[in-house]
């Protein structure tokens, strides 16, 4: 038996390794694939400011969204419903936030940029069809 | 504690350490909320080994309302995209008789000139937007109307938008934004852009990032290191036990007559058969 736990210490270690340099390559699809079916929402996300075509300054921009039969719960758990959830952000398509308000202000640059919100599960994964807002196009000068 | 038990407590912290100190000289990128991974690998156009292949792109016809240009967010179809373009209404000078314009965003191949200031890491994109006809439509003189980013492979650090017009390079106003390695350009006329670093190819002949003049990822030869490091404590480890056990003094012997001078030893003697409370 003690002959054992050496060598099992040793996969502990390789897993170690390997689990570190593997972190920085998963990909969304083998994330959410292991989330199994997705039930759908009733909710509905809105984008009240900006609107679209605003033109604004300084190094942020006030987000004023507008969230319909659903409610923001700020845990993070599996046990999910179709009612609940929180809100993600996305700027340029990249997102920039996991907001469990319907006010935020994110930190922008100089030029055209397009803000998405979408309603998303308290597991963080979207529901089956997304929930996403229509898409606005606001200006930093 | 045995000392099977402390060698395998040994192994558990040194791999803890060995994980600790990867994580330090390189660490991973950034985690996104509670794990949820949101960035795909780049997509090359020539993938080599086992980059990923067939780079997305991006065609659409946007009707003109209005008489001016349409906003537009035109992005390909990577998470986050490799490329967009994002155009506020009014951000392009239309033609006369123009009724919609097309937005259009392609990898392509790169200019056969390379940058003389750096080089290119990922592929080299072609923005276009024309009229109906097909004729390319010049960016309206406006303030940040316009914005045009661009994904660089993981990893990618300081680098420059770079324009191919005219037969040579030249660097547009880069501002690096998002957690990833995204670069956006308020440009004022569009064609062929690449994301361009500092540097040489490296031996290989591929492009790649600066590192400092070496050929080799600083990564490489902390892991071979490790490595190295980790056979040596499983060798010690080995040798620690397959080296044979301090022969008894009674079994070495010794010449007849002369004592032995070896210490008694504190192990408990064998019981002689019948002695004891046993029986």
């Amino acid at each position: 038996m003690n002959r054992c736990r050496f060598p099992a210490a040793l996969v502990v270690l390789a897993a170690l390794v390997v689990a570190c340099a593997n972190g920085a390559t998963a990909t969304p699809s083998a994330g959410l694939a292991s989330l199994g079916p997705r039930p759908s929402s009733p909710a509905t996300v809105a984008i009240v400011s900006p609107t679209s075509g605003a033109r604004v300054t300084g190094a942020t921009i006030h987000v004023v969204l507008a969230l319909g039969g659903a409610t923001i719960v700020q845990a993070t758990t599996t046990a999910i419903t179709p009612t609940t959830g929180h809100v993600h952000l996305y700027v340029d398509n990249s997102l920039v936030s996991m907001n469990y308000g319907l006010e935020q202000d994110i930190p922008v640059t100089p030029g055209s940029h397009v803000l998405k919100a979408e309603f998303v599960a308290a597991d963080h994964a979207p529901f089956n069809p997304r929930v996403v807002s229509t898409e606005v196009i606001f200006t930093v000068q | 504690m045995g000392r099977d038990r402390r060698l395998g407590w040994l192994a558990v912290l040194a791999g803890g350490a060995l994980a600790l100190a990867i994580q330090i000289a390189a660490p991973v990128g950034v985690p996104l909320y509670d794990g949820v991974p949101t960035v795909d690998p780049y997509r090359y156009l020539h993938p080599t080994g086992t980059q990923p292949g067939q780079p997305t792109a991006y065609a659409f016809d946007e009707p003109v309302i209005g008489g001016a240009s349409p906003a537009f967010a035109a992005a390909t179809s990577e998470n986050p995209p490799q490329a967009q373009l994002i155009a506020q209404t009014g951000a392009f000078v239309l033609t006369p008789g123009a009724t919609s314009v097309h937005v259009s965003i392609a990898a392509v191949e790169p200019p056969a000139l390379a940058p003389s200031s750096g080089t290119i890491v990922g592929n080299v994109y072609a923005f276009s937007v024309t009229d109906q006809a097909g004729t390319a439509l010049a960016v309206a003189a406006c303030d940040s109307c316009l914005s045009l980013s661009m994904r660089a492979p993981e990893g990618t650090d300081t680098a420059t938008l770079m324009q191919f017009a005219g037969g040579t390079w030249s660097a547009m106003q880069t501002v690096p934004v998002s957690i990833v390695s995204m670069y956006q350009s308020n440009p004022t006329a569009l064609g062929d852009i690449a994301v361009v670093v500092a540097g040489t190819p490296t031996a290989s002949g591929t492009p790649g990032p600066d590192v400092g003049g070496s050929a080799i990822d600083p990564v490489v030869i902390f892991g071979v290191g490790a490595i190295v490091l980790w056979l040596l404590v499983f060798g010690f480890v080995v040798w620690q036990r397959v080296r044979p056990a301090p022969t008894p003094a009674a079994a070495r012997g010794g010449r007849k007559g002369v004592p032995s001078k070896q210490q008694p030893s504190k192990q408990r003697p064998p019981r002689r058969p019948g002695s004891g409370s046993d029986t």
